[in-house]
């Protein structure tokens, strides 16, 4: 079960480049439960295609996809129902705030779970229950979603999909333009969701110190190829890093920069700042 | 009077929650600032407010002496260019060329000279072979860079990046980074909100809002020492800064808290 690619490949065709290979020959497998994964790699490089795919949002052109039982090729089923994919699997994307549109964040927040033929009360305590989710109070339910800041609409954005209740969610860069702390809020959550619920979570990021310091799975995606699929430390191993268009997280740059300049032989995979401190304490005899 | 100058700045949407509020702040030409505060704090309406997009709030806006008002707005923008966080929000135009374009046809500049002046900073941001390329087929980097060249090709020597590199891969945002610094080093003052703290640590200075109000607004190694802003404001400190917090004050721990600091300063 879960979601399973097979040889997936998908081309788009533009007007002045002609046809474009998004994603070639994709083999992945992610399982329905406690997983949680990173999905990085250089802008254009496939991210966002490969999740399209993930809840039947997009067709391959190649190769088939199993969702959930269901096998999903370059053509529709008429016996597959997609409705029911797509609950399973939430998508957000990368800009949920732009598909914000109802007068009020309630009513946006339970534009999913009425789609899907709840029943209003039922919605509205979904709504309410979702919102604190995201760390924001009751106060934000009856506000216009247009008067709210970048970092608040994103939040509102994610409550919305929470609210429907995917047994898979896939987010495509939650945390830009958020600051540190409203990272941490969602990156916790996030976590939290994994752990209590058992629910496997993906999430497309660009920050590498969030991927040191919460996954342990990263998938890289690099012109369209999957090049690598493991936990992050023997990511950051890789001397072809900077090929990917990735960079090292800034504890692993901070304790190289002291290795070099003081001669200290830290072991510099460190995933938090407590951890990294911890290694300093031991080397210096603490 | 500094370049840059506002004065008793005070903005609400519909009258309601102050978004700004008794903003005043100078910056000298040729200085880099970096905003920083937490999501709704004020940081994009005084970037917004800065280049006239805002109907005219109370208090006063002077960018090298003129004082912006609805009259001069066009005026102002021609000073001072902006560089949003989502590239694809700001692309006009069908091509690179007609994007960089865009400016200079709005302030009428003859033709001749508009097309020696693409080719021109065309060429300056690294993008010279894309002329004929349709922006969307860019990555995000290069489509800032072309944001940055219409800028330039305005002569505006103020930017402000709003959150520029957050949708950036980690090269594509280095390599934007570095010509940032290329273009402070040629004089032109630059603006930079941002969340990212180790970006925050390239400006001369830093201001740091909360609420719509500056907390702070200081040269960036004092802000660094600077923890009740950080816990008021709930910023981070970068990693290497943190760590040199925590450690102990013995002879040792003073070397390392040394090195750490040097790491971080590093411009």
């Amino acid at each position: 079960m879960g979601i399973r690619f097979n040889k997936v490949s998908h081309d788009y065709s533009s007007f002045s480049e002609g046809l474009y290979t998004a994603i070639k020959n994709i083999d992945l497998s992610i399982t329905e439960k406690h997983e949680f994964i990173a999905l990085v790699g250089q802008t254009g490089s496939g991210k966002s295609t490969l999740a399209k795919h993930m809840n039947a949002l997009i067709f391959p052109t190649s190769g088939n996809l199993e969702i959930y039982g269901n096998i999903i090729t370059s053509k529709r089923n008429r016996k597959i129902s997609y409705n029911d994919i797509r609950r399973k699997v939430g998508l957000v994307f990368q800009f949920p705030e732009y598909q914000l549109f109802e007068e009020t964040v309630e009513k946006d927040i339970m534009f999913g779970p009425l789609n899907f033929k709840m029943p209003v009360e039922k919605a509205k305590s979904l709504a309410k229950n979702a919102l604190s989710l995201v760390g924001l109070d009751d106060g934000y339910l009856s506000r216009s979603p247009y008067n709210l800041s970048g970092g608040e609409k994103k939040r509102v954005s994610i409550a919305g999909i929470l609210a429907m209740d995917p047994e898979i969610l896939v987010l495509d860069e939650p945390t830009s333009g958020l600051d540190p702390a409203g990272k941490r809020v969602l990156m916790d959550l996030f976590k939290n969701i994994n752990e209590q619920t058992g629910k496997t979570i993906v999430i497309i990021t660009h920050d590498m110190d969030l991927v040191y310091e919460y996954f342990n799975r990263v998938l890289v995606m690099n012109k369209g190829n999957m090049v690598y699929d493991g936990e992050p430390e023997s990511l950051f191993k890789q001397e072809n890093l900077r090929d990917y268009h990735l960079d090292l997280p800034n504890t692993i740059k901070v304790l190289t920069h002291l290795n070099n300049k003081m001669q200290l032989k830290l072991n510099i995979f460190q995933r938090t700042n407590e951890l990294a401190l911890k290694e300093i304490e031991r080397v210096i005899g603490l | 009077m500094s370049y840059i100058e506002v004065k008793k700045l005070d903005f609400s949407y519909n009258n309601k929650v102050k978004v700004l509020d008794d903003v005043n702040i100078e910056i000298n030409k040729g200085e880099w600032i970096a905003i920083l505060g937490h999501n709704g704090s004020g940081k994009s309406t005084l970037a917004k407010a800065m280049i006239g997009l805002l109907e005219i709030p109370d208090g006063h806006i002077f960018i090298d002496g003129i004082e912006l008002t609805e009259d001069n707005v066009y005026q102002i923008r021609k000073k001072i260019g902006i560089v949003f966080q989502n590239p694809d929000n700001q692309f006009v135009g069908v091509t690179v060329r007609d994007d960089i374009a865009f400016g200079m046809e709005n302030l009428c500049v003859p033709r001749d000279e508009m097309l020696e002046k693409i080719d021109f900073y065309a060429k300056k941001v690294n993008m010279y072979e894309f002329l004929d390329k349709e922006p969307t087929n860019l990555s995000g980097g290069q489509k800032q860079r072309v944001a940055i060249a219409g800028i330039l090709a305005m002569q505006s020597d103020i930017i402000i990046f709003d959150e520029a590199t957050s949708m950036l891969d980690p090269y594509s945002r280095e390599e934007l980074i570095d010509y940032i610094k290329e273009l402070n080093r040629e004089g032109l003052t630059i603006i930079m909100i941002t969340h990212d703290i180790n970006e925050a640590l390239l400006a001369n200075r830093i201001l740091v809002m909360n609420k719509g109000k500056i907390s702070a607004f200081d040269r960036t190694e004092n802000i660094m020492r600077n923890k009740e802003v950080f816990t008021l404001s709930n910023l981070e400190l970068p990693v290497a800064l943190d760590l040199a917090n925590s450690l102990p004050n013995s002879d040792q721990g003073k070397l390392i808290k040394e090195a750490l600091w040097e790491y971080a300063l590093i411009k």
